[in-house]
């Protein structure tokens, strides 16, 4: 049975499938916080690139910094094959508990 | 206009790179000052820009210690609930009569000291886990008390000998989180060292 995964990680690996090579940690954060359309905090996103890492979801490399920062090196996130999996799994999950209903739900009052 | 010098709080910073592990410290502490150069000071100002950066380097923390504080707050609740069974008689020992100085809130403090070095092969790293999970350990104490004795905030206003208590007390907790911290970060560095880098 494949591993399901949340809502946020689902959100942070999906921002890393649409920045592509551009996906570090500050562009994922501006990223998943225009997506999500709400204000989210630098210790969510790390703690979950960090399970993403964990379960093979994705994986990592540090690249030269810039002066802006320091110096201090970037570290840049690709989402694994397993990691496609998963997505594509979660939105198929989702496709399936959607399938046959009128979106957007009538609101009765 | 982006101020390629500016820096966020010396303090924050300290604190941020004690909480992650050395392959994490650079690229995460970069991002944030990144982004707090380019983006947040030029729009927010200084001190707007500072509280943000706090707020993000506390996030980091919070998502380390946040589960030792509801660990810790189950604990008690679920001692609280032990307590009102007949003749239980209570169970909580501590050494000196003072909140959050009990042998349950040690072994908290180990444990969180422990898993804190042990992640980052760190002494460091223990101590801050240890040291905010005994601020957030004071805070729920604090909150607790005046919720017992709603009128303890006026009376503290009232009476500065209240909050001298209050102070000492607060040392007390501080100490003991702080000794236990790095007793428990003591043998979480040396664990880690036989230990290969998560990255």
């Amino acid at each position: 049975m494949p591993e399901v995964i949340g809502h946020f990680e689902q959100a942070v690996l999906v921002a890393l499938v649409r920045l592509g090579s551009d996906a570090y940690g500050r562009a994922i954060l501006v990223e998943v916080q225009q997506r999500l359309q709400r204000e989210v905090s630098a210790g969510a996103v790390y703690a979950t690139l960090e399970r993403l890492e964990g379960k093979s979801f994705a994986s990592s490399r540090l690249a030269p910094g810039t002066a802006i920062r320091g110096g201090r090196a970037r570290r840049y996130f690709i989402p694994t094959a397993a990691g496609l999996r998963a997505l594509n799994d979660a939105r198929s999950a989702s496709d399936s508990l959607w399938r046959g209903l009128a979106w957007p739900l009538k609101v009765r009052t | 206009m982006i101020d390629e010098q500016a820096n966020p709080p010396r303090i924050a910073q300290m604190l941020l790179r004690a909480t992650l592990r050395p392959s994490d410290a650079e690229s995460v502490s970069g991002d944030l000052l990144e982004e707090y150069r380019a983006v947040r000071r030029p729009s927010l100002g200084p001190l707007r820009a500072d509280a943000w950066y706090w707020r993000h380097v506390l996030s980091v923390l919070g998502h380390l210690v946040g589960p030792f504080a509801l660990a810790l707050v189950a604990a008690r609740v679920a001692l609280a609930g032990f307590m009102l069974l007949p003749r239980s008689g209570g169970w909580n020992p501590s050494l000196v009569p003072a909140p959050n100085v009990s042998l349950i809130d040690a072994l908290f403090f180990l444990a969180a000291g422990y898993w804190g070095a042990r992640r980052t092969g760190r002494l460091a790293t223990g101590l801050v886990n240890a040291a905010a999970l005994g601020v957030i350990d004071f805070a729920a104490f604090a909150v607790s008390a005046t919720w017992l004795f709603p009128t303890l905030p006026a009376a503290i206003w009232r009476d500065p000998f209240i909050l001298l208590i209050g102070c000492a007390l607060l040392a007390l907790a501080m100490a003991f989180a702080a000794a236990f911290g790095t007793a428990g970060a003591a043998v979480g560095s040396w664990t880690a060292r036989g230990r290969a880098p998560a990255r």
